[in-house]
């Protein structure tokens, strides 16, 4: 078939004729469409969720008080425990809740390109089972008190695990099936440091506390957390997502993905630190709360595609989406206990995950 | 452009596939490279294309080292379709195809007009226009070694390194897409099993055998009854039919 514009040729510098263009792969339009609605539901779901189970015969009009005080509107105040109950512990919740489920789902997407590895999510690095660690460590020597001390182990136990991750990988290229197996390794050493130690020192109390930590829980979610949450969040999303092509690349495989002009070993070690990076705060901020950066991403990919560009905003915004609901039902589904919110992204993500599977019939 | 090897080596701790291969590929040539299983074909292509660090010896392009190249300017200069490069994401053909316009422009930008032009010729270029939106996990395997060679075109190199992308393709599509090859103004190096169809369509063959070059040339003096028996050890005639086009005709495994 004729070539008529010489497109194709590389002598001819290409000239583009609106006539030429027949955009194949359509459907931008369809994607930016679903990426603004998903943004609204966000918003909505941000702003409903601070209301969900807010008790003492609260309701919007003490939230819009308690919030258009902040922002110099002239509102009556509020009495001072009910202004804190929601802006010092429900309002920095619901945006931590938002912030870690955006973290899990793109750092799930991402290493579920670079490793390509259909199961890969944030934690495959090992990353949480070094901040349990340094966590468990930190509650035994007695700094557990304070909920910094906690957070702060638990974030220098991640950042212990991933540098030895690092160190067994410097040799060797960053091959993906070492990189799974290197983060496999490096985790169960890590469960097996916790589990000595919780064995050999711990108490029923300091156990407890730890698995409920491991689970996840935003209860303890301060403004602190959130705007260390929101740094992290906004440069390294903004990272992943500008690797987008480089991650579209890696499809075939790592020669392939060169041959396209991907520095693969150079991209790779990026992501990787990036993601772990990003997961150890979270991680450090509300524990490890599982499935989210599993099962969005692949969501996600069946409603827009893999194309990382779209994917990974999609997946942002979705993750946080999907982690606020959750949070909120973790808090009222059996009140006044609260359930780890960890649970509910399990008991949630598994028929989810089964559902599209089965949609793209491969169940 | 032409594409130079020069005392080539490569190998992997304790085993050298590739030695001290001497290879000039004249700009605009179409070359067969041949061998059995196992002779080095992929692996001399990895190192042509700037995959694989030579351990010994060099690859030039136009004259000049490739060591030290970037991935991306390799990536201006040769594309590369590997023999299987299979992937369980659903892109679509229409996406992979772009894919080949990863290294020109910025790192992080987005497809633009002409990027999605230059897809649709390649596209258009292997028949496979009707297929843009159909996901990878979808095509047969013939249609997945077009879209790769799509892709490739669509890198708009001067260099093309391809590993048997007749694999899977039935007849048709194989002649099909031999012709494209030679008709191009692009170098060519082109791994091939099928001796009849590379003495067709390359303009000179070469022949590896336990990663040696062992000849080099024309089909008539590569494809003779003595190396054929040496390399492939099979034993087969080589005839000119009427129309003066080179046959091999297989008499069987060599005894």
């Amino acid at each position: 078939m004729a070539d008529r514009a010489g497109l194709l040729d590389p002598a001819v510098e290409p000239e583009v004729t609106p006539s030429s263009v027949a955009a194949p792969g359509s459907g931008g339009g369809r994607r930016v469409a679903v990426l603004l609605l998903s943004l609204l539901v966000l918003a909505v779901s941000l702003v409903a969720a601070v209301r969900v189970g807010l008790g003492g015969g609260m309701g919007w009009d003490e939230i819009g008080r308690a919030v258009g005080a902040r922002l110099g509107l002239p509102v009556p105040p509020l009495p001072r425990l009910a202004d804190s109950l929601i802006w010092d512990l429900r309002v920095p919740r619901v945006l931590l809740a938002a912030l870690v489920g955006a973290a899990l789902a793109v750092c799930g997407a991402a290493l579920q390109s670079v490793t390509r590895n259909a199961l890969a999510d944030p934690y495959l690095l090992g990353v949480s089972s070094g901040a349990s660690t340094g966590a468990v460590v930190v509650v035994l020597l007695g700094f557990a008190g304070s909920h910094l001390g906690m957070t702060g182990g638990a974030f220098l136990g991640a950042l212990v695990s991933f540098a030895l991750l690092v160190f067994l990988l410097r040799r060797r290229g960053l091959d993906s099936v070492r990189i799974v197996l290197t983060g496999v390794v490096v985790g169960q050493l890590f469960t097996a440091i916790t589990s000595l130690i919780l064995m050999s020192s711990g108490d029923a109390d300091s156990t407890r506390a730890l698995t409920h930590w491991l689970l996840g829980s935003l209860a303890p979610a301060r403004w602190q957390s959130v705007v260390l949450c929101a740094l992290a969040c906004a440069v390294g999303l903004l990272v992943v997502w500008l690797h987008s092509p480089a991650l579209d690349g890696f499809a075939f495989g790592a020669d392939t993905a060169t041959s396209l002009g991907v520095d693969v070993r150079t991209v790779r070690m990026v992501l990787l630190v990036t993601t772990s990076l990003l997961t150890a705060v979270a991680v450090a901020a509300v524990g490890a709360i599982g499935f989210v950066g599993l099962i969005v991403p692949h969501g996600v990919r069946f409603l827009v595609g893999p194309l990382h560009r779209v994917l990974l905003p999609l997946s942002a915004v979705v993750g946080a989406t999907f982690l606020v609901w959750t949070d909120a039902l973790a808090r009222v589904a059996f009140a006044p206990l609260e359930v780890p919110v960890g649970v509910f992204t399990a008991l949630l993500g598994v028929p989810l995950f089964l559902l599209i599977l089965r949609k793209r019939g491969e169940l | 452009m032409r594409i130079e090897a020069r005392h080539l080596s490569w190998g992997v701790p304790g085993r050298t596939i590739v030695r001290d291969v001497d290879l000039v590929v004249e700009p605009g040539e179409t070359v067969g490279l041949i061998g059995p299983n196992g002779s080095g074909k992929s692996s001399l292509l990895r190192c042509l294309a700037g995959l694989r660090a030579p351990t010994g010896g060099g690859v030039r392009y136009d004259g000049t080292d490739i060591a030290g190249w970037s991935a991306r300017t390799r990536a201006r200069h040769v594309a590369f379709v590997e023999q299987t490069a299979d992937t369980d994401s659903d892109l679509t053909v229409g996406e992979v195809v772009v894919l080949g316009r990863t290294a020109h422009g910025s790192p992080w930008r987005a497809p633009d007009a002409t990027d999605r032009a230059i897809t649709a010729a390649a596209l258009d270029r292997l028949d496979l226009t009707g297929l843009a939106d159909r996901p990878w996990t979808r095509l047969s395997g013939g249609e997945r070694q077009r879209t790769h060679l799509a892709r490739a075109l669509a890198q708009r190199t001067w260099g093309l390194l391809l590993d048997e992308p007749t694999n899977h393709l039935d007849v048709r599509h194989q002649l099909e897409l031999l012709e494209l090859v030679a008709s191009t103004r692009q170098t060519v190096v082109i791994a091939l099993h099928d001796l009849a169809l590379a003495a067709r369509y390359c303009d000179r063959l070469v022949l590896l055998h336990g990663g040696t070059v062992v000849a080099d040339g024309s089909a008539e003096r590569v494809l003779t009854r003595e190396l054929l028996r040496e390399v492939f050890e099979v034993d087969a005639d080589v005839d000119r039919d009427d129309a003066g086009r080179l046959a091999v005709a297989y008499r069987g495994p060599a005894r």
